[in-house]
């Protein structure tokens, strides 16, 4: 499969690169690992007229700060499953990041680029040729989605396996455009919309992310489902992020991703296992309260109905392996 | 679109080739420097068979822009024999029977000696995982796996 036509732009600094997107605005997208972007400009789904090339800007470090960590958007994801800084302070990131596709790819994929997947669908990630086959789809700028017949808008779903442990534990992540950069909480990058997953205009990327200090000690697990050992998307993915105050949860965070357009935090989990030591019926309740609030349609592998029941499974799971009791 | 020559590193040698930016480095491999033994699978990143060594770590070569490994040292399968002497990788693949009709086999040596140049002593476990981004389709993954602990022992 050939790519389609661009320019290649290979900025010298983020100050140029923002420059440089400011000008194109929406004529250009940048590519930093390439591994979700290619493909999808493979299969004609982006055809920009510029690429622009983050790689070599100075945005692939990690660092250890009184606020917390803070990871450059351009950082590999095998650098973060090696580095012992996240490995000793953040363990169930370089836990997540080891379960994002393959090794191969986790040479070359960066976390700003897995916290900024597009999602993902049957119909929307196919050839050009074998979505010519159908009428265009919402996500396409049709009229239609193929998955529920009858939505005017699109069902496709987020699967990166870094926003849900991420948002679990309360990273917000710098966005920068010329002139301008300000935080915000990860979970606002998310709007939700298949359509428009991503809350960046043209113009602005994500430079950082930063994770701060849980107060209290805290424990946490990321639990994927998914039909190989390797390479695939999760069907279903549940993060669970515990601070505790003795034998008591403190704080509790239970994020799901895979099964909606954008990562879904279980409120009613937290309320669910907060101020208690969390016993095998709270944890049941709270995989409950997961299960009530996941929406799976039939647009991934697997069928909606199997994956909504291992949402509540895979919740489960984490949250026990998070109190210990795995 | 405009061509432009830029100089590539592969397997020690010094290239320079004219290309157009959404050349992939596999086409280039294998439409300009002739390497053939890097293969055109999915063409998407999941199977495997294009995989090349980049500065010793493997990559997907069509999922990689040409223009952006410039300066890179590149590694394909024929560097690992360059005088027509196997390695020792290559070797115990063909000793364990680790190759049967050969499509995954530049991808698995490849990933197999990246393996070992940063774990000379890994387990079954981390050998598997080590190629659990190249598919083989005849299905050889007892052997090559075989082949994989072997190699170890060799290099």
């Amino acid at each position: 499969m050939r790519l389609p036509k661009f320019e290649h732009l290979q900025p010298e600094s983020l100050e140029e690169a923002l420059d440089l997107l400011s000008e194109y605005g929406e004529e250009a997208k940048v590519i930093a690992g390439g591994t979700d972007l290619l493909v999808s400009m493979k299969h004609r789904l982006f055809t920009p007229k510029y690429l622009l090339n983050l790689k070599g800007l100075e945005l692939d470090f990690i660092e250890d700060g009184r606020e917390g960590l803070r990871i450059g958007a351009l950082t590999r994801l095998t650098t973060l499953i090696k580095s012992p800084l996240v490995r000793e302070k953040f363990p169930v990131l370089a836990q997540a990041a080891g379960y994002v596709s393959a090794p191969p790819l986790q040479n070359m994929g960066t976390l700003g680029g897995n916290l900024c997947l597009n999602t993902r669908c049957f119909f929307y990630n196919q050839s050009q040729f074998w979505r010519q086959a159908r009428p265009l789809c919402v996500k396409t700028g049709g009229e239609i989605c193929h998955v529920v017949k009858g939505s005017d808008h699109c069902y496709s779903v987020y699967q990166s396996d870094l926003a849900p442990v991420l948002i679990a534990l309360e990273a917000r992540v710098k966005v920068a455009k010329k002139g301008s950069e300000w935080v915000i909480p990860l979970l606002d990058l998310y709007t939700g919309k298949g359509e428009e997953p991503i809350a960046l205009e043209a113009g602005e990327i994500l430079t950082e992310v930063e994770i701060p200090v849980p107060a209290a000690s805290w424990t946490g697990d990321y639990q994927k489902l998914r039909y190989r050992g390797a390479m695939d998307f999760p069907l279903v993915g549940v993060a669970a992020v515990l601070n505790w105050n003795g034998e008591n949860c403190a704080r509790a965070r239970v994020v799901l991703t895979a099964v909606a357009s954008a990562p879904i935090v279980v409120e009613e989990a937290s309320r669910l296992l907060e101020g208690q030591k969390p016993d095998e019926e709270a944890i049941a309740r709270a995989a409950e309260a997961a299960y009530e609030v996941a929406p799976p349609v039939a647009n991934i592998g697997s069928t909606p109905l199997y994956r909504r029941k291992m949402v509540r499974v895979m919740t489960k799971r984490a949250i026990a392996n998070t109190c210990g009791k795995g | 679109m405009e061509k432009r020559i830029i100089q590539l590193t592969v397997n020690s040698e010094e290239y320079e080739v004219v290309v157009a930016p959404n050349q992939t480095l596999l086409e280039v491999l294998r439409e300009d420097l002739y390497l053939t033994g890097t293969k055109e699978g999915c063409g998407e990143g999941a199977c495997g068979t294009c995989t090349v060594l980049l500065d010793g770590r493997p990559v997907r070569s069509c999922l990689t822009l040409v223009v952006e490994v410039q300066g890179r040292e590149i590694t394909t399968i024929e560097g690992l024999a360059p005088m027509g002497e196997l390695h020792p990788v290559q070797k115990a693949f063909v000793e364990h029977g680790a190759i049967q009709c050969g499509f995954c086999a530049p991808g698995m040596i490849l990933t197999t000696k990246a393996l070992l140049d940063e774990n000379p002593t890994p387990t079954e476990q981390e050998a598997r995982q080590a190629i659990s981004g190249n598919v083989c389709r005849c299905t050889g993954y007892a052997k090559i796996v075989e082949a994989m602990l072997k190699a170890a022992e060799m290099v």
